[in-house]
């Protein structure tokens, strides 16, 4: 028990560690901060793409559909690689020239955005019809109808599962650091092999989790907030 | 006087009896299974051990490395298996998965608090690979301003963090083949690592890479790693001062390295 | 002219025929009363007269303009007709205000203050001005229900559609939403309204229409038709109504 305690709990390895992993650590609040409204964004805008109706967006449908497929689909490692290495191999302007961290943006975006595009969609589509029905016979468009009466309500709705996989997000920022980016779980392992103490990993840990209990208790509170206006369709 | 030869066969039989059982019981080796020498490879590494890995296990290994493993082997008259083990944790402290690896692994002080190393069997410095992109280096001056790479935990890195210094950050990669991906793809300039296995990449892919721009010098050795304490380390290391004596090391090193080492300008 | 013709309509939805081959007129300032049993086409005809759903065969004009053609403008006809449903239909997410306005000012184009002092006039005269800020879900049903109504005529629609919006009411918040409608028909508004309520009808309108099966069975002023009606059919229909406490 002393042993577990010494490897990874050490108040020493703890303070030594510290500033390290910090730093590591800004990159990844980095990555979530720039990933996260990337994706909020897009993934919004790949759920309308999805629902367009009418013969005519058949194609813009089935592309999304594809998106959504193959990023749901491909373990982000995967992605990270591709992204990672793939686009420097390609030797292209622009490309293959940014830099780790951007390809970690990018990688995490397109992976997540496929899953919010979900999220979206099933918030979208729990809007009870008959409020977009009583949008349009008031003369507004489809457009309008859906910027100002669907996706507003699909978007609260929906409050729980986004928040929810940004959660997955923050932490899957971890990931890139096989493509070389020097965030936090790498400098932990760095100390980690360096004095072979565990501590570091643990100092990392205390890091995710002081950034997701915010957002824990700030969704609790969104949802109290929305069970009431929701009522109103039940009177 | 028959009583007498009668009485010295006895005490001859019984005393060779004696010779042979006392012959093999100092000269069984403690291995994790009898008869068996569970003998751990990394990635693969061009000319040290090269196969194909499937799950944990090693398919066909070749290479300098593995020939040694199998001469050290027969010579304790066990039979070799060959299993994978990852470079990640290979000098953490605690039991092992295997009962020696060889992973072209430099002994270094720090290193033998957690593990054992065996007896050095090759020596080597630490090598410069660069991109098909960058610039020449002439000198230890010039790897300063370039962007430079190393795989986590080896003692290229510990030489650019602790000797370098460079201007920017080294990129660190958790294996030898990304570390040797971002090279190819340009996203660093130099590969600071062992020369002979940067030299051996580099003959077997010529046209993925720039130039091995040249040696630092850092007078390394490789030694086989085992756990703490292990009481296979003594016979390991007889078996190798055996090897060197009869220079069957020397001849595996010509076989597999047709490469002038010191043919590499020295970075200074 | 008549305001709006329904030519010799038929609609179906798969196998089920929800309208058969119907025909009617309703003049400029006129108010018609669409009753019959549930699944007899009423709301279903009252969707076809804006869009909300398609014609299979036969033809509608509004306002002079065939609007089965597939060449009309749909917005701008719904500008034109107002609808209110059985199930109000609010948008929870905004304050009753809000409600009233968004239509004003993104279909119409109105400022923002125009249609916000246009809101609370309509507001105002339903004795609800009070509740402008509020939410819908803290309004009562009855309450909802008028806002609803008021939001349908924030866009001076020149017809009004009503598909049986006190049906989904306690009994005692029909009142209120009733005595707007009669003002609405006093005011001169044309509209069609399908209704349960049988005294209501009798009070307000100028014509009853029944349904029966997709077809208008019988079409007479309020007087004879629920003092003598001629078919056999809308005597049972009647006769069951009466006997339910509804007459």
């Amino acid at each position: 028990m002393h042993e577990v305690l010494r490897a990874f709990f050490s108040p020493r390895d703890f303070r030594v560690a510290l500033p390290d992993v910090w730093a590591g650590f800004q990159l990844n609040l980095k990555l979530m901060v720039v990933s996260e409204a990337l994706v909020l964004v897009l993934a919004l805008t790949i759920a309308i793409v999805r629902g367009l109706p009418g013969r005519g967006a058949k194609p813009l449908r089935a592309l999304a559909i594809v998106y959504t497929d193959i990023f749901r689909g491909t373990p982000l490692i995967l992605v990270a690689f591709l992204v990672g290495f793939g686009f420097p191999g390609l030797r292209m302007e622009f490309i293959s020239t940014r830099s780790n961290f951007t390809y970690g943006v990018i990688a995490l975006t397109a992976v997540y955005t496929a899953y919010v595009t979900e999220v979206y969609r099933a918030g979208i589509e729990s809007v009870h019809p008959s409020q977009r029905m009583a949008a349009r016979s008031l003369g507004l468009s489809y457009w309008q109808s859906m910027r100002y009466v669907v996706i507003p309500q699909a978007v609260r709705r929906v409050i729980p599962p986004l928040l929810n996989d940004f959660v997955g997000l923050q932490k899957d920022t971890a990931l890139v650091t096989v493509i070389g980016v020097a965030e936090a779980a790498q400098q932990a392992q760095d100390y980690s092999q360096t004095y072979f103490n565990f501590t570091s990993y643990v100092v990392a840990a205390v890091f995710f989790i002081l950034l997701t209990i915010p957002l824990a208790r700030f969704t609790d509170h969104l949802i109290a907030l929305r069970e009431r206006r929701e009522r109103a369709q039940a009177t | 006087m028959k009583r007498l030869i009668a009485l010295a066969a006895v005490a001859a039989t019984t005393l060779a009896f004696a010779a042979v059982s006392a012959a093999r019981t100092t000269a069984a080796p403690p291995t994790m299974h009898a008869g068996q020498l569970v003998v751990a490879f990394g990635d693969p590494a061009v000319n040290f051990a090269d196969g194909t890995i499937r799950g944990s296990t090693y398919l066909n290994p070749k290479g300098f490395e593995v020939d040694l493993a199998s001469a050290i082997a027969k010579g304790l008259g066990l039979k070799p298996v060959w299993v994978y083990t990852p470079w990640t944790g290979l000098f953490a402290p605690g039991d092992k998965r295997f009962d020696i690896s060889f992973q072209e692994a430099t002994i270094t002080a720090q290193r033998s608090k957690t593990v054992d190393f065996s007896s050095p069997y090759f020596d080597a410095n630490q090598g410069v690979l660069l991109s098909k992109t960058a610039k020449t280096p002439h000198s230890i001056a010039d790897l300063k301003s370039m962007q430079t790479c190393a795989q986590s935990d080896t003692t290229g890195l510990d030489w650019i963090q602790q000797k370098l210094h460079p201007s920017k950050q080294p990129l660190i990669y958790q294996t030898t083949s990304a570390a040797f991906v971002a090279v190819q793809v340009g996203r660093c300039d130099a590969l600071i690592l062992d020369t002979p296995i940067v030299a051996s990449e580099k003959k077997a892919r010529p046209n993925a890479y720039g130039a091995v721009a040249g040696q630092i010098v850092t007078h390394e050795q490789y030694g086989a790693v085992l756990p703490k304490g292990s009481k296979l380390t003594p016979y390991v290391d007889a078996q190798i001062k055996k090897l060197w004596a009869n220079g069957t090391i020397a001849k595996l090193q010509k076989k597999w390295f047709r490469i002038d080492f010191s043919k590499l300008p020295d970075l200074k | 002219m008549s305001f709006v013709e329904v030519n010799d309509v038929s609609k179906q939805f798969d196998a089920n025929v929800v309208l058969r081959h119907v025909d009617l007129a309703v003049d400029e300032h006129e108010v018609v009363c669409l009753i019959g049993a549930s699944g007899s086409g009423k709301s279903t005809l009252l969707r076809c007269l804006n869009l909300l759903e398609q014609v299979d065969e036969g033809s509608i004009v509004v306002d002079g303009q065939t609007i089965t053609n597939g060449a009309v403008d749909v917005n701008a006809l719904r500008r034109k007709i107002g609808i209110v449903f059985q199930a109000y239909n609010l948008f929870p997410h905004m304050t009753v205000i809000q409600n009233v306005t968004l239509a004003p000012r993104k279909a119409r184009g109105a400022s923002a203050s125009a249609a916000r002092e246009r809101a609370l006039e309509l507001l105002n005269r339903i004795g609800l001005a009070e509740k402008a800020d509020e939410f819908p879900d803290r309004l009562s049903g009855g309450q909802q229900q008028r806002v609803a109504i008021v939001r349908a005529l924030a866009m001076e629609p020149k017809l009004m559609l009503l598909d049986e919006i006190t049906s989904a009411l306690d009994p005692q918040l029909v009142a209120e939403v009733l005595q707007l409608v009669r003002e609405l028909a006093n005011s001169g508004m044309t509209m069609i309204i399908a209704t349960h309520e049988m005294s209501f009808a009798r009070e307000v309108a100028n014509k009853v229409c029944f349904l029966d099966a997709g077809v208008i069975l019988e079409e007479a002023p309020p007087e004879q038709i629920f003092a003598d009606p001629r078919e056999q059919r809308t005597r049972e229909f009647l006769s069951r109504i009466i006997e339910a406490g509804r007459l």
